[in-house]
């Protein structure tokens, strides 16, 4: 990797103020991803993936930090330019049902990204780069004059990846992209954006809950837990060798379909012991750490490791809890 | 024990067929999954066995379910209620909105208490269960409303609720679907310890193939309305027979470091 990142977040954090406190939704968060590559974020609801997804695209404030997107600070921009730059990423949501409008045909949709961003293209280009781009996405032509709910759950997701693909975009920003979908159709979508990001070199920022389907499509996995990156890793090193006690114990309780393989895992529970730490003033894990003293109330722990980083006090100790063995105690 | 008997069962609407006969059964002491994608008809046969159909939309055309050699269908409402939350409970799949919003959980808890099964009082009850779910404090939790609890927790309070009454038979709607994976582990390690303790049939409903490997001893593969598919686990997981069966094994999707393979 060393080509220059194709987008970069640098120390980010997105604070919300309410009437009393103020709610840090991300925290002091540094990522990279790259071309053709992509990055997967993965974490509980309300550890703030998509808050983070959405100061990447510039749809929420950042309060401090810097954002660079192919090496220019967007943090800054004005709202022209972050038009313009809009055009590059594109974001697909959890629920196509709400992405779509219910009284119109699938074919508008398309035709509206037309409208907007390339308005002088005539009715034949039009209609042959729709042609293309629902071959990629492996859509029947014919579908285009059927409304949402005539569509099935994967049509819906394929109609939106090909909305989002019109533009040619170098980043797409997928939140939850397979949630909605059933069991049998997931592998279809996964399969699918696999092979259009070896056809165009999109990177991926994939934000998800579940880690089995980060295992299959990210390069790297970043875990967060209440606003912050607490383990960073690429992906293999993350599920043979997870260090921080946290991605232990999400691996660890991620069931697998293999009733021999399940007799012996244990999952690795950490409940919480104590109230928890407010931001800033110590590890945001402590209070569910088995191994937290001293340091870990007082001090926020920095980030160590070059490829594989770790944001604990005492990582080594850590990545003993369960021998690395993602929980299996045999 | 056979606990529970569901025996060719059909449901229909007007015009068409939503539950085409389905046979299963629920013994004491045992985790039973009932599989199958969304729209496969699997919360119908949870809420026929409770009874719970709209009957304007929905009739029972055919077949039998029996709970302890009692016949449910044939039962007048009077007698089913007594049934009801009793010997069969009900854990339902999202805990966001089971729970009244404007009840405390102390009233919630202690509303579907029945006296005449119990010597203690329906408030020892309710603090003895809270305790038994996981709960450190539950004198504070039996004052919250639901709106001050996570959703981890309220799923918690309505395992509590289900168990007020010792119930025979738990089916269990997709109980962890709202929740993250280290919540889900622990409310399912949770059920799978109860179940060893009272000798509860549980009949859990899930399209997550993962948790029935985990915790099921039993599954029924359910394909729009039909059961494709049954035995123990590893005969479904190791030795598919249908078709539908080996599709939704071949769609899970894995890191390779998390399979067998590398173990």
């Amino acid at each position: 990797m060393t080509d220059s990142p194709l987008f970069e977040l640098d120390r980010v954090s997105v604070d919300f103020k309410t009437s009393k406190t103020t709610v840090h939704a991300v925290h002091q968060v540094c990522l990279k991803g790259y071309k053709g590559k992509t990055l997967g974020v993965v974490g509980e609801s309300g550890s703030g993936k998509s808050t983070l997804a959405k100061a990447l695209l510039q749809l929420e404030r950042i309060s401090s930090g810097e954002i660079f997107f192919q090496n220019s600070s967007i943090s800054s921009a004005n709202k022209q330019s972050i038009r313009k730059l809009r055009r590059h990423m594109q974001l697909i949501f959890q629920d196509p049902d709400s992405t779509l409008n219910p009284r119109q045909t699938a074919g508008w949709h398309l035709n509206e990204v037309f409208s907007v961003h390339f308005p002088k293209l005539s009715k034949k280009e039009r209609q042959e780069t729709t042609e293309s781009i629902l071959e990629t996405v492996h859509l029947d032509p014919t579908l285009l004059n059927r409304y949402h709910f005539e569509l099935s759950g994967g049509q819906k997701q394929r109609l939106i990846i090909a909305r989002a693909l019109i533009l040619s975009p170098s980043l797409m920003v997928l939140d939850e992209p397979l949630s909605s979908l059933d069991a049998t159709l997931r592998k279809s979508i996964l399969l699918l954006l696999k092979e259009l990001q070896i056809k165009t070199q999109m990177g991926y920022l994939f934000i998800t809950h579940d880690l089995s389907t980060l295992g299959a499509i990210a390069d790297t996995v970043a875990v967060m837990y209440r606003g912050s990156v607490l383990e960073c890793a690429p992906t293999n090193e993350l599920y043979s060798s997870p260090t921080h006690p946290y991605t232990q114990s999400l691996l660890s309780c991620i069931p697998v379909a293999d009733p021999h393989l399940e007799k012996k895992r244990k999952p690795l529970f950490l409940p919480a012991t104590r109230p928890p730490l407010p931001t800033g003033t110590g590890c945001l894990f402590a209070h569910r750490c088995p191994l937290a003293k001293g340091l870990c109330y007082t001090q926020e722990p920095t980030f160590s490791g070059t490829t594989h980083t770790v944001a604990c006090h005492y990582a080594q100790e850590a990545a003993a809890l369960t021998g690395g063995c993602r929980g299996c105690n045999t | 024990m056979n606990l529970l008997e569901v025996d060719n069962l059909v449901v229909e609407t007007k015009t068409t067929t939503i539950i085409n006969n389905v046979c299963l059964e629920v013994f004491e002491n045992e985790i039973v999954a009932l599989v199958g994608e969304s729209g496969s008809g699997k919360s119908m046969i949870a809420r026929s066995i409770m009874g719970l159909l709209p009957s304007e939309q929905l009739c029972i055309s055919s077949g039998s379910i029996e709970f302890q050699e009692n016949e449910l269908l044939t039962l007048p409402e009077q007698s089913m209620r007594k049934i009801r939350g009793r010997s069969i409970a009900y854990i339902p799949q999202s805990p966001l909105n089971a729970l009244n919003p404007m009840m405390s959980i102390e009233r919630q808890l202690i509303e579907s208490f029945d006296p005449q099964f119990h010597e203690i009082s329906p408030k020892e009850r309710a603090l003895f269960l809270l305790k038994r779910v996981g709960f450190l404090d539950p004198e504070r939790i039996m004052k919250s409303m639901p709106y001050q609890l996570s959703g981890g927790m309220r799923q918690r309070v309505l395992i509590a609720i289900s168990l007020m009454n010792a119930p025979k038979l738990l089916i269990a709607d997709e109980p962890t679907t709202a929740l993250d994976v280290t919540l889900q582990a622990e409310i399912l390690d949770l059920l799978q310890d109860l179940k060893q303790e009272y000798g509860l049939g549980i009949l859990f409903i899930t399209h997550d193939l993962g948790l029935v490997a985990r915790y099921a001893e039993r599954g029924y593969i359910l394909f729009s309305g039909k059961i494709v598919e049954e035995g123990p686990i590893n005969d479904l997981f190791y030795d598919p027979k249908e078709t539908y069966t080996k599709l939704l094994l071949s769609s899970l999707i894995h890191h390779p470091t998390m399979t067998g393979s590398i173990l």
